[in-house]
């Protein structure tokens, strides 16, 4: 049977504050500019697919927002979850050893 | 008498004093001249009889208007373009060392066309009689800019090019500014870039050059355009690739550096061992299908494959978001025979895996970090970071590493999986099998809420393996691309130039694709979502907990510990764990995001609007930035007149007895015999420079009664034009 080790709640403690924090610097910093990075990305989409700009269609500023959304989204995600690998890396330099319910099953 | 000496007086002494400046003495002289008293019968038959007297009197003096000074020196041409002196204080002039007669050389009579030296005057003479151009003017700039001006002579700009074409040329002053007060030369290429965009962005307009369209916009979309934006001085602009600022030749012209034989050269300025095919990877047409057909092509297929790709994953994460929020509804008895718990972990990935792992990660992060800026480069904030990072060489050497330690990876996974699997370590898991078509159709199915329960995964998920996959995609498009551009001229050597264009589309919109996909798509999987957020730990440990593998792969926990549940599975997670903080996060993300897009409207709105339409190029030729104020001739002011000699600089002395005009004559000896105190012109004549305006009635008021002013309202006035365009 394989190696069984039991998890440590505190760890994950550690890394749920890292992404909070991670959250937090994003709305603080990176807010605006992912906005305007995903729209810079769903303009490079409506020059690719050949179509008209913003003002002339709607699927154009569809697509624009879209991509500020997406934007938004990847920058914040890029950044909660860097800010979890601090807090677990944090939790590895200075969190309590696991083994408190002791090794295998 | 007296009047007869003072006029010849200042017949003798009053011309040759407008051509330099005036001497207080002379005017002391003639106040001291007059100083025992006037003449009162003089005065009175002056003013009674002014006409007859002032006739006869004009012809009596009969004062010779004499030869006009030589211009010898500045302070000669300053008595009467005073106004251009004090413009070159106002603003700077590159030429402020130089005097007048450095550029306006044979100016023996001021009046008169210039002497020039005989060999300016052969450039005058070639340039004679062709439409816009000034000869003189441009004979001046070729004095000490002769390499300038003979490469501009027969280039596209100039007299035998352009003329031809559109009827006009641009001269050194369309580009440098006025002469006189001349800023220096463009010294940062964004500048000479405007200069240029101020013609050939309006290709086809009136007054424009009929050249392509597409130039500045296909400049400012290439490598050179964006890194130069970046703040990267190194890159090549107009300048760099058109045989410097003033030698531009038409690229039918065999002597010009765009010439197809001389590309290659011109090229190598910048690419040591570039090739003729190097050269034709360079186009100021945008793809189109008409012109360049691959082009073209690859960019409508990243496109097309972005959007849908994205899109599709986008709806898988949110339809498993939100059914992972309602919960699977399942409830799972306790088992007694449970043969682990939950939280306890099992080893999944060994020490190689997380490595790479490791390497990929910092990698594409770094890739990303540092290429998104020069793929928008039109985003203002991409400067920033730029800077932030050090700058564009800086950001430029970190990102080959980025790629270098990349494909490095690769090849570690490559070497990795044949080890292991000639050691029959590793099993074949990641192939996409007809089970995982089943799979996704029976996922999406459990997602929309069709079914109860998720279909049971092997070892790799079917996401897990497109995951995996389009890495792989990603690699061989990225690395390629990465290297064809990292090398162009070897890669020129071996495949056609146009290839790199190809090369730089494909590497732009997948990097935009696999980071979207990164970010979005595989954080969610592995992060984000309810069950795990805020993060997984298996990438980080190598295990996994006994609910995960339970959950997500089933066949390969019962293949361990049999179709048994794990203890406490489904009992209520601690509090980091509930799925409502993920939802806050992500609530709180598109809340503020969506508040502040709709809050800040209007700007956000604009710097979308800029990206899609870049700024245009002003219209007008722009003239090298001055940090002064633009000089305004009209502000410009004489120092008051202190006395009729300031006037007579300008104004013929026969302005005040020709004819015996009114009023001037009338009030000429006022001032030689003391009645008013101020000097005469003054009296009546504001000291605006050139001040054109008539005396207005009212001032006549301020010292005479309205009887007399309407006795002499109907004589004849004076009348004197002076040719005010010269002076300037």
């Amino acid at each position: 049977m394989a190696e069984v080790k039991r998890a440590s709640a505190v760890g994950n403690g550690f890394s749920f504050v890292g992404g909070v924090a991670g959250l937090v610097m994003y709305l603080v910093v990176a807010l605006k500019a992912s906005l305007m990075y995903g729209g810079a990305a769903g303009v490079s989409i409506v020059h690719g697919l050949g179509m008209a700009g913003p003002e002339a269609s709607i699927a154009s500023r569809l697509i624009i927002w879209i991509g500020m959304l997406l934007g938004a989204l990847a920058t914040a995600a890029i950044m909660i979850i860097l800010g979890a690998v601090f807090g677990a890396l944090l939790y590895g330099l200075v969190g309590p050893r696991k083994g408190g319910a002791g090794e295998g099953s | 008498m007296r009047f007869v000496l003072a006029l010849t007086f200042l017949a003798v002494t009053a011309w040759p004093a407008s051509a330099q400046e005036v001497d207080p003495a002379d005017e002391e002289m003639v106040d001291d001249l007059f100083a025992e008293g006037g003449d009162e019968d003089a005065e009175e038959e002056a003013e009674e009889e002014p006409s007859e007297e002032a006739g006869d009197e004009g012809a009596d003096t009969g004062a010779p208007e004499g030869e006009p000074k030589p211009v010898t020196s500045a302070e000669d041409c300053a008595s009467c373009h005073g106004g251009i002196f004090d413009a070159r204080n106002l603003a700077p002039d590159v030429h402020a060392d130089q005097t007048c007669l450095h550029c306006h050389p044979g100016r023996m009579d001021p009046h008169e066309a210039p002497d020039l030296p005989p060999d300016m005057q052969a450039l005058a003479d070639r340039l004679e009689g062709v439409e816009g151009m000034k000869p003189k003017t441009i004979a001046a700039c070729w004095k000490c800019h002769d390499e300038e001006v003979e490469g501009w002579l027969d280039s596209a700009h100039g007299p035998e090019g352009m003329v031809e074409k559109t009827g006009e040329a641009p001269t050194c002053l369309t580009c440098h500014g006025d002469p006189h007060f001349m800023p220096p030369a463009f010294d940062d290429k964004r500048e000479a870039v405007v200069q240029c965009a101020s013609c050939h962005a309006f290709s086809g307009e009136e007054g424009k050059p009929e050249t392509n369209p597409y130039v500045v916009d296909t400049w400012r979309d290439t490598v050179h355009g964006r890194l130069l934006r970046l703040g990267n001085d190194d890159a090549a602009a107009c300048t760099d690739c058109h045989g410097g600022s003033h030698a531009v030749r038409s690229d039918q012209n065999p002597r010009s550096s765009i010439h197809m034989d001389n590309r290659a050269e011109t090229c190598g300025n910048c690419h040591e061992g570039a090739s003729p095919s190097f050269a034709r990877a360079v186009s100021h047409e945008p793809p189109k299908v008409n012109h360049d057909l691959w082009a073209a092509l690859v960019s409508v297929f990243f496109s097309i494959l972005t959007f849908g790709t994205i899109g599709l994953l986008l709806l898988h994460v949110g339809l498993d978001l939100f059914r992972s929020l309602r919960g699977n509804g399942q409830s799972h008895a306790a088992s007694a025979q449970a043969p682990v718990h939950r939280d306890d972990e099992v080893k999944r990935f060994d020490i190689h895996a997380r490595m790479q792992h490791w390497g990929m990660m910092i990698s594409f992060t770094t890739l990303v970090i540092t290429g998104w800026p020069l793929k928008t480069a039109a985003v203002g904030q991409s400067s920033g970071l730029i800077e932030a990072m050090g700058g564009p060489q800086n950001v430029a050497l970190i990102h080959r590493i980025a790629g270098a330690l990349l494909i490095a990876v690769a090849v570690y996974h490559l070497a990795y999986l044949v080890v292991g699997i000639s050691q029959k370590k590793i099993k074949l898991t990641m192939i996409p099998v007809m089970k995982d078509a089943r799979d996704i159709a029976g996922n999406i199915l459990y997602l929309v809420g069709v079914r109860k329960e998720r279909p049971r995964f092997g070892r790799f998920t079917y996401y897990e393996k497109f995951d995996y996959w389009a890495v792989f995609w990603g690699m061989l498009i990225m690395g390629g691309s990465g290297l064809m551009l990292w090398f162009p001229v070897p890669t020129s050597a071996v495949l056609p130039g146009e290839t790199l264009e190809l090369a730089r589309i494909a590497h732009s919109d997948e990097a935009m694709l696999a980071a979207l996909a990164i970010f979005l798509w595989h954080f969610y999987n592995v992060h984000l979502r309810p069950e795990i957020f805020p993060m997984s730990w298996v990438w980080l440990t190598g295990r996994i907990s006994a609910e995960a593998l339970y959950e997500e792969h089933r066949e390969e926990y019962i293949a361990r510990y049999g179709d048994v549940p794990p203890a406490e599975l489904g009992a209520p997670r601690p509090w980091h764990r509930k799925a409502a903080w993920s939802v806050l996060g992500l609530a709180s993300v598109l809340g503020i995001g969506i508040g502040v897009a709709l809050a800040d409207m209007e700007e956000l709105k604009g710097s979308i609007h800029e990206l899609v339409t870049p700024p245009e190029p002003p219209a007008e030729t722009v003239t090298p930035p001055s940090p002064d104020p633009p000089f305004n001739p009209d502000k410009v002011t004489m120092p008051e007149a202190y006395s009729v000699q300031d006037c007579l600089t300008c104004h013929d002395k026969d302005i005040y007895d020709t004819g015996g005009r009114f009023p001037h004559f009338y009030h000429y000896d006022d001032f030689f015999v003391g009645e008013m105190d101020k000097p005469a012109c003054t009296q009546c004549h504001t000291v605006e420079w050139h001040d054109t305006n008539a005396v207005d009635r009212k001032l006549c008021l301020d010292c005479h009664s309205e009887e007399t002013v309407d006795k002499y309202e109907d004589r004849p006035r004076v009348e004197e034009e002076i040719e005010t365009d010269d002076l300037w």
